[in-house]
């Protein structure tokens, strides 16, 4: 948005301008602007040049706008609403798609909706997109909820570790994405302190009619452990095995993680595609998680 | 600011920028009944100026620009007799969306569909979808769709590029990250896009290797080149994109003792046989030994492998391999 637009773009939305404020007229700057994507400035800027356009140089576009409302006239040739384009259309079918899929069950009404809506745009682009959601939508609104109501979340959550469920009452305190992913800031009773959660293994959660324990979104420290790891084989797969933060091109590789436990597992579960070089207490443990899950086939 | 006469004629001396020309063309062209020849389009359009082939290369470029907005010129002739005078026009019906009948709800539908884009990369096209169907003069009825945000989450400018292409039907070209990470250049027809448990994928015709085949984007490791001309291709009528994207079904089944309370996901994927007091047994399928084995083995002591035997013993070599590597 910050990128100045070609003349070619700046020539789209004055064609795409006329139908709206036609159908639209009075409406404020202020929010013509924002359903444009748009300044202010860079409006008056397209209204200005609009205002210069019509079916021959003594029969121009009438435009108002000086009052901070803009109204249009004698603009009948404009007046139609442009055919969506290929990239429009891709953009609201996969939207679409991911809704479909986020939707409750029940609303089969909705589910229609979509299908009516997808055989109506899509034209045939419809089957060259497909798209399911990484989060839960419901549970990604109810999030959302929390944080702009203050009020606390009961979640079960899946441990990225163990596997294990557990039943946490949370307060939200941040909503963030990295590497493609949902994460949740909230203080959790449970641990009694403040916990990332991974929004997709957020199982349930239920909005609670109590308000959230208020604190201090203090900028964690970073405790980033390093560790050196050798990738022997399937370099691909072992390399995105170990996450976002790893550097180095070679076969040795420097990792930065919040858990030891973790990598211990990674490098565990890749079968001997990875080992751990350094730290030396990271080294020995792998060696005895590995010795014991040997002990149940003893 | 309704004008008179005289600030009209102060006004067209400014009109010579490119987005007002390509307006006021627009303008002509859409407004005509009949078709315009080159001479009558230079006559009555601002912004055409200088010598004849100045004006003939102008008139060209703008041409391409309105084509690469969507909007189709016809190219015609007055008499089929004489070729060489062609005039042209834009078809009121082609410029204008054939979208009728979107109801309120519908309308709220496409307003959540293109929210989800906010900040991600197709964000313009998405909004500037949403205020053509606004102009339509329909209003949306939020309260009728439930509370769900789904979300978008890709900057990369590759997968707008990929959008374009699949739009345009241009074939692509990009380096890819082997199993290995050895670099391989390829070369695209792209067919298809789409998400999936986070990561974004093309597929599309592989050009050396003559088979459709899927790329995940995020191992994609230079800027996607466009090559060659629109329309270069056809997509065939029988690709689909789910299908491309869909899990393969799990054939193979294992059994599991898997520790009371651990390893969730791997239990509510299974079918339970004995609900035993400290270990669960259970059927679980899966595709490729490979998946299973790192599956089990990241649970460590948690899940003891019962059947089948091949994958037991590969276990008990998989932890074998990682004692000697580790001690």
């Amino acid at each position: 948005m910050s990128k100045k637009s070609t003349p070619t773009q700046k020539a789209a939305r004055m064609l795409d301008l006329v139908p709206y404020i036609s159908s639209h007229q009075g409406v404020s700057t202020t929010e013509l602007a924002a359903q444009f994507g748009i300044s202010v400035a860079e409006l008056l800027s397209d209204l200005n040049s609009l205002w210069m356009c019509g079916d021959n140089r003594f029969d121009l576009i009438d435009l108002e706008f000086a009052s901070g409302y803009v109204s249009i006239r004698n603009a009948e040739t404009l007046n139609r609403v442009r055919n969506l384009s290929q990239q429009e259309i891709i953009a609201i079918v996969l939207g679409l798609d991911l809704i479909s899929k986020d939707l409750p069950e029940e609303r089969t009404d909705l589910q229609d909706d979509i299908q009516s809506l997808r055989t109506k745009l899509g034209k045939g682009i419809e089957r060259v997109i497909d798209a399911t959601p990484a989060s839960d939508g419901e549970v990604l609104a109810l999030i959302k909820q929390s944080i702009a109501t203050g009020r606390k979340l009961k979640i079960e959550y899946l441990a990225s570790l163990d596997g294990s469920i557990t039943s946490r009452v949370v307060s939200p305190i941040d909503f963030y994405v990295s590497d493609n992913r949902d994460f949740l800031v909230a203080f959790c009773e449970l641990a009694d302190a403040q916990r990332t959660f991974r929004i997709d293994r957020i199982k349930n959660a239920i909005l609670l009619e109590l308000e959230a324990t208020s604190t201090t979104s203090s900028a964690s420290p970073d405790t980033r452990m390093k560790a050196t790891v050798e990738i022997v084989t399937e370099k691909r797969r072992s390399r995105e095995s170990l996450g976002k933060f790893v550097a180095g091109a070679g076969s040795e590789v420097e990792v930065s993680t919040y858990s030891l436990s973790w990598l211990a597992r990674t490098v565990i579960a890749s079968g001997g595609a990875m080992k751990v070089l350094a730290p030396s207490a990271t080294r020995s443990e792998v060696a005895s998680l590995a010795t014991k899950a040997l002990a149940i086939y003893r | 600011m309704f004008l008179r006469v005289d600030d009209v004629l102060q006004r067209v001396h400014t009109v010579s920028r490119k987005s007002e020309r390509l307006v006021n063309l627009t303008i002509a062209l859409l407004g005509t009944t009949r078709w315009l020849t080159k001479s009558q389009i230079f006559a009555a359009v601002d912004g055409y100026e200088g010598e004849p082939d100045a004006k003939e290369r102008m008139f060209e470029r703008d041409k391409d620009d309105l084509r690469n907005l969507g909007i189709e010129i016809e190219v015609g002739s007055f008499d089929p007799l004489f070729e060489d005078e062609v005039g042209y026009r834009i078809r009121p019906d082609s410029y204008r969306s054939d979208i009728s009948e979107i109801s309120a709800r519908e309308l709220s539908l496409i307003n959540l569909a293109t929210s989800i884009w906010q900040g991600a990369v197709l964000d313009s096209s998405a909004l500037s979808a949403l205020t053509k169907l606004k102009s339509l003069g329909i209003d949306s009825d939020l309260d009728a769709i439930p509370s769900i945000a789904p979300a978008i989450h890709i900057s990369d400018e590759n997968f707008a590029t990929i959008v374009d292409a699949i739009a345009e039907r241009r074939i692509i070209s990009f380096t890819y990250l082997s199993p290995e990470l050895t670099t391989q250049e390829r070369v695209l027809q792209p067919y298809g896009a789409g998400t999936k448990g986070g990561y974004w994928y093309v597929a599309g015709l592989d050009l050396d290797r003559k088979d459709i085949r899927l790329f995940r984007l995020d191992r994609i490791d230079s800027e996607i080149a466009l090559q060659g001309k629109a329309a270069s291709y056809v997509i065939p009528s029988d690709f689909a994109m789910s299908t491309h994207l869909a899990s393969p079904a799990k054939t193979e089944i294992a059994t599991l003792k898997v520790r009371r309370g651990k390893a969730q996901k791997i239990v509510l994927a299974s079918t339970i046989i004995d609900d035993g007091d400290e270990w669960v047994v259970v059927e679980y399928p899966f595709l490729h030994q490979s998946e299973l084995l790192s599956d089990v083995l990241w649970h460590l002591d948690d899940i003891e492998i019962v059947k089948p035997l091949q994958a037991r013993t590969s276990i008990i070599e998989h932890l074998n391999q990682v004692v000697a590597a580790h001690e």
